[in-house]
């Protein structure tokens, strides 16, 4: 693939209709498209039905930084530190539409963030930070206090 | 099942549809991921974080409780250039662990002649050797050596080319620069090496003094080959993915290069409570 060669764009469609053009080179990341637009040279439009255009400008700014071999590790890393600094809402739909567009990395670093918020966390304060109900029956929540006993003894050890 | 969930899926789309303003998300999204990603986050939690996040609710139980079970994957262990300060590295966790082992100098230096020799050894001309330790014997059996890949740099090839064993199964990595690694399996009954074509969730672990197999390792690690070399300060361990045919993160890695004696696959410890 050389240089001088005119760049190969790719159309993409989000979900509210909003339409984004991206070069062949960022576009490639996305794994579970990449078939319709290497088949297809025609410069259709490729729908997105599922991803937000305010998600989908994430995921392709993202994806830019990371196609770019020129940036600097240091840089990559600070990039990365601050995009996943968003709303939780937002890091979900970006955690979906890296699994639906199969990008692995980026997959990787927004579960990466959501484990690192868990890590440390009792199963109370887990529940509260995404809202989650608990929906164990009785025996569950009786199995449940064990473990939440043995994770108190766990507490105390940790001090 | 599978009924209610599409359901689920429509009213959700409804929603989204009839929510104009940017969504800000459902505050509970995290209980409609797909299982597949809660396996993924749940696999990156440590022993004692993964034991509380099994009581949050029946679905993470669930998880938490799967993951637990499976495979673990290896450690990287690093050798240092002096001193008995020995970084390892969990390709898992993604976390990087210091010890110091003052001892360990000699028994590493017995650990590097015994694996450069291998537990199986394979030569060019086709001899594969098989070590057993309980009588201390060697097995040696010919076996035509693997279709060497085109463009393979033979300069240095020992460096890049990997073998590893898991569950009797033994594999072999050619690895050359600008290609993508390609993986042969040893046919055990007609002694002949036959190209992987899908690698059936294996994950690899290659490096230069000991290569690791695992099975069923997490969604994420599957397919994919790991090799000793971790970027972004501890944050990414680079591999290469079957599924989508190239190096993560994107680069040219020059695996002649590397220093072959700097770092080892070791199994992952068992009690983690000296690396805390």
């Amino acid at each position: 693939m050389s240089s001088t060669e005119a760049k190969k764009m790719v159309v993409l469609k989000s979900f509210d209709g909003v339409t984004f053009e991206v070069e062949e080179s960022v576009a490639v990341q996305f794994e579970s498209i990449r078939h319709m637009f290497e088949d297809n040279l025609a410069g259709s439009v490729i729908p997105l039905s599922n991803i937000k255009s305010e998600i989908l400008s994430k995921v392709i700014d993202y994806c830019k930084r990371h196609a770019d071999d020129t940036t600097d590790e240091e840089d990559l890393k600070a990039f990365d530190a601050d995009f996943v600094k968003v709303e939780h809402g937002t890091l979900f739909d970006i955690i979906r539409a890296a699994n639906y567009l199969n990008i692995k990395s980026l997959l990787d670093l927004t579960c990466q963030t959501v484990a690192d918020m868990i890590k440390g966390k009792t199963p109370a304060e887990i529940r509260e930070l995404f809202n989650i109900s608990d929906e164990f029956t009785p025996e569950e929540e009786e199995e449940a206090s064990i473990i939440t006993r043995f994770i108190y003894m766990d507490r105390y050890a940790d001090c | 099942m599978a009924g209610t969930r599409r359901n689920k899926f429509k009213l959700l789309a409804e929603i989204i549809k009839e929510d104009t303003r940017a969504s800000t998300g459902q505050p509970d999204e995290i209980s409609g991921f797909p299982a597949v990603i809660l396996e993924l986050i749940i696999s990156q939690l440590t022993f004692k974080n993964n034991i509380r996040a099994s009581a949050v609710c029946r679905r993470w139980r669930a998880v938490a409780n799967a993951v637990r079970k499976v495979n673990k994957p290896p450690w990287l262990m690093f050798f240092p250039k002096s001193g008995d300060l020995y970084e390892f590295y969990d390709p898992c966790q993604r976390k990087t662990y210091w010890l110091e082992l003052p001892d360990l100098y000699i028994i590493g230096l017995n650990y590097r002649i015994s694996t450069a020799l291998g537990f199986v050894t394979l030569r060019m001309a086709g001899l594969l050797g098989v070590y057993n330790p309980d009588e201390s014997t060697w097995d040696v059996h010919s076996v035509p050596p693997p279709r060497c890949p085109e463009g393979f740099c033979f300069r240095k090839w020992w460096k890049g080319r990997f073998m590893a064993e898991h569950n009797g199964d033994i594999f072999v990595i050619y690895i050359c620069s600008a290609l993508n690694p390609v993986v042969y399996k040893l046919d055990q009954t007609n002694k002949e090496w036959t190209e992987m074509e899908t690698w059936e969730g294996t994950t690899l672990f290659a490096s230069f003094l000991s290569s690791q197999a695992r099975m069923g390792l997490n969604g994420m690690m599957k397919n994919n080959v790991y090799f000793p070399k971790v970027l972004y300060y501890g944050k990414r361990c680079v591999y290469y993915s079957l599924e989508s045919g190239r190096y993560h993160p994107r680069q040219c890695y020059d695996w002649a290069e590397q220093d072959p004696h700097e770092s080892i696959w070791i199994d992952a410890p068992e009690d983690q409570s000296a690396f805390l």
